[in-house]
């Protein structure tokens, strides 16, 4: 079976963060969601770091809330099965370093149609997400 | 003796050999200790290398100037060449085969 395999960005509105959230301190809270479209086998991150050079693509998420400022945190990428009996925890990052871009390399397990892939957030303090104001720009690996 | 004879005389046939091995060993470690400075597998690393190579040709350092030199020309046209090499389209050319784990 031969893969036409492409990298692509997935951002807020396509994660489905597009109304303002209230987060917990100390309680992940699924914050953005993709469900695999049909045909398609995805997964996070996109390059690696091959004979020395970093062809990993850049990982950048942005969380504020209404009045502008970062909300401290942690942020997890997680890979999930339908039923969501399945679950693999890719990467776990601070909302701080995400603020930077983080370097995210493409994940060896792929989530197969209907599958989802999941951003969870777990915030230092109670907070709201504003939609409006946040960023999220998460490099994929797509295999068709 | 004749023997012994041979056996040096292969040695002296094959003396570019080893020199070409020791470049290959002085490359592996250049490579690693000049990542940190100049970066590695970039057209700025490839320039430097091929550079600091050529002028070392030059130097009179000897038969360690000599491998060190042919190491760092190597690094430098690799570093030059894979980025020339990253605008042919190999993943068209062949199409990616690799079976994979999934959930």
């Amino acid at each position: 079976m031969a893969y036409q395999k492409f990298q692509r960005y997935y951002n807020e509105d396509e994660f489905g963060l597009t109304s303002d959230v209230d987060v917990n301190a100390d309680e992940w809270k699924r914050i953005g969601e993709i469900i695999v479209p049909a045909q398609t086998y995805l997964t996070f991150g996109a390059g690696s770091i091959s004979n020395g050079v970093d062809y990993r693509r850049t990982c950048k998420i942005v969380l504020k809330d209404g009045s502008g400022n970062l909300i401290s945190g942690k942020v997890r990428f997680a890979i999930l099965n339908n039923a969501e009996t399945r679950k693999i925890v890719v990467a776990e990052e601070r909302t701080e370093s995400l603020e930077q871009g983080v370097k995210l390399g493409e994940y060896p397990v792929k989530a197969q149609e209907d599958s989802k892939l999941i951003l969870e957030f777990k915030p230092d303090a109670n907070a709201t997400i504003s939609a409006s104001n946040s960023t999220i720009l998460v490099p994929t690996t797509a295999y068709q | 003796m004749a023997k012994a004879e041979n056996i040096l005389k292969d040695i002296k046939i094959n003396a570019d050999f080893w020199e070409l091995m020791g470049s290959g060993v002085l490359k592996y470690f250049e490579e690693i200790l000049l990542q940190p400075y100049i970066g590695n597998g970039t057209y700025f690393s490839g320039a430097i290398k091929l550079f600091a190579g050529a002028m070392m040709k030059n130097a009179g350092l000897g038969k360690f100037g000599d491998m060190l030199s042919t190491a760092f020309i190597i690094d430098g046209t690799e570093d030059i060449t894979r980025n020339l090499v990253k605008y042919v389209p190999v993943s068209v050319a062949s199409p990616n085969n690799q079976q994979f784990e999934t959930i």
